[in-house]
């Protein structure tokens, strides 16, 4: 008789705690390091640049922006994690022995990477807080799309990260990743910028971002900190960024079970 | 003989063009010790990550207690304890927690965590640095406590993959006690090294493979006499010889 699916929801529930303890050791590190490139971004957007004539209202934009971005920072570095396990002292092939499928263990390193993106983007909600003050209203934020959006977002960005780590293989290679796929996905993919912003200066660039993921988390959590108006559909974010995860799911998968030929 | 655990029945590996393994058949004895032996290359790792279940074979089948581990991969990897050639301990966690997530995944409960801990901490002499992180061990202790990771939930079969590699020649005589004390616990094990003087120590069987091939497979006692030499280092220099000279 199969293995019922159902004993692996225990297993999954315990290697994500394993995980999130292991995280627990190094999470004042990268809540820092987060905080660092959030502060500067904010500051420099929300007290220095308006007085070059920017909006002030644009450092809400950016405020947005790093919402959407701390995760992807976050999971940037958990590739070559990866990548370093693989090569190196292999762990993952320890959990690979575990009485589970293999889908487990990549689930649940998912969702440990995608927690502590979570955790990192709201903990910036304050510190955005503290540097605009009175220009952010915690009021106005309609928490639970933002809350959506921020797991979904983060969802995308630990699978991106298991996905691009079972294609490069190599360390090395890292800072080709971020220089030639992951910088122009951010960048393209509206941290400084809305969709119709794009739209109205290049008609077909923006619709070649809409092929970007990353278009709809900036999108999504713009909407939850601005509101709908000049922003793409709140259901099409979620469409669009639900379709993402479950082919970078596939894509994930398929990339690992190349790199690490697991039964 | 006891009867068999673990019946590998024609299995081959290939990357690419290179064939790995060119088809393995061997049995594995209940409460054995088999050692793979072999030179670099050999297929020793391939084999013995294909028993781990860590890659698949490409042609061929494993039966464990009778039926193909394929058909139950993950009730198969439950009676299996695998300790890989490189420590992958958890470095940030300390090693009781090491260990105790580690039973944790096979779904033992936390006093069957704390009777087996007990038992295997006092077997392997790991009470004074349960507290520490593995990053803190010496290689002989971190092989230790991968051994002793690997018995938590009692596997019917170990797979250990060169344990002693690159340790000092004290340190692995202190394993290979521990090593022979499984075998009074009723442990199969599968014991992948190129240390000939310990796999004669320690193996009942030895299996010598060589391109990917099965050279011999018998008792150290059997292949000194038959080979006429007074160690199993003797006989794997002279098989190694006679493969030289059939190639010539």
């Amino acid at each position: 008789m199969k293995t019922s699916y159902f004993k692996f929801t225990d297993i999954f529930y315990k290697l994500l705690m394993t995980k999130l303890m292991i995280t627990r050791h190094q999470i004042m590190g990268k809540l820092l390091n987060v905080s660092i490139w959030s502060f500067c971004t904010l500051v420099i957007f929300g007290h220095v640049m308006p007085s070059m004539g920017v909006p002030g209202n644009f450092a809400l934009i950016q405020f947005a922006g790093v919402l959407g971005s701390a995760g992807l920072f976050e999971n940037y570095g958990n590739i070559a994690t990866i990548i370093m396990d693989i090569a190196g002292e292999r762990s993952i092939g320890y959990y690979l022995t575990l009485p589970l499928r293999p889908w487990v263990v990549l689930l649940s390193t998912t969702c440990a990477y995608a927690a502590v993106g979570i955790f990192l983007a709201l903990a910036m909600v304050l510190l955005g807080k503290i540097i605009l003050f009175s220009s952010l209203s915690l009021m106005s934020i309609a928490w639970g799309k933002l809350f959506t959006i921020i797991v979904l977002g983060n969802l995308f960005y630990g699978l991106m990260a298991i996905a691009i780590a079972g294609h490069v293989g190599e360390v090395s290679k890292i800072g080709n990743v971020w220089s030639r796929f992951v910088f122009p996905m951010w960048f393209f993919g509206g941290f400084q910028f809305s969709w119709y912003a794009i739209h109205k200066a290049s008609e077909i660039c923006s619709y070649a971002v809409l092929a970007n993921p990353i278009t709809y988390i900036m999108e999504g959590v713009r909407i939850a900190v601005l509101g709908q108006e000049g922003h793409l559909p709140w259901v099409v974010c979620l469409g669009a960024l639900t379709t993402a995860i479950v082919l970078c799911w596939f894509l994930a998968y398929n990339r690992m079970q190349k790199r690490l030929d697991f039964v | 003989m006891n009867e068999i655990l673990l019946k590998i029945k024609d299995v081959k590996k290939t990357y690419g063009n290179k064939e790995a393994l060119k088809g393995i058949s061997l049995d594995v004895h209940t409460g054995e010790i088999l050692g793979l032996l072999g030179v670099n290359g050999a297929g020793k790792t391939t084999l013995s990550s294909i028993i781990a279940t860590l890659i698949p074979a490409t042609a061929g089948d494993i039966e464990f207690q009778g039926s193909s581990i394929y058909k139950d991969l993950v009730a198969f990897r439950a009676q299996l304890g695998f300790c890989p050639q490189r420590p992958n301990l958890n470095p940030q966690l300390t090693l009781e927690q090491n260990l105790r997530l580690s039973s944790s995944y096979y779904g033992m409960t936390e006093e069957q965590i704390d009777t087996r801990m007990e038992t295997l901490i006092k077997q392997f002499e790991l009470e004074p640095f349960l507290q520490q992180r593995a990053i803190v061990l010496s290689g002989g202790y971190k092989q230790r406590f991968m051994i002793a990771r690997s018995l938590m939930h009692s596997p019917k079969l170990v797979l250990l993959d060169e344990p002693t590699v690159a340790l000092d020649p004290h340190i692995r005589r202190q394993l290979w006690e521990i090593i022979k004390g499984l075998k009074q616990t009723g442990v199969t094990v599968i014991l992948t090294t190129h240390y000939l003087d310990e796999a004669e120590v320690l193996s009942d069987r030895v299996c010598v493979l060589d391109h990917g091939q099965i050279k011999l497979i018998d008792t150290p006692e059997k292949l000194k006499t038959d080979f006429k030499m007074n160690n199993l280092e003797d006989v794997f220099i002279a098989l190694m010889q006679e493969n030289t000279d059939k190639n010539a």
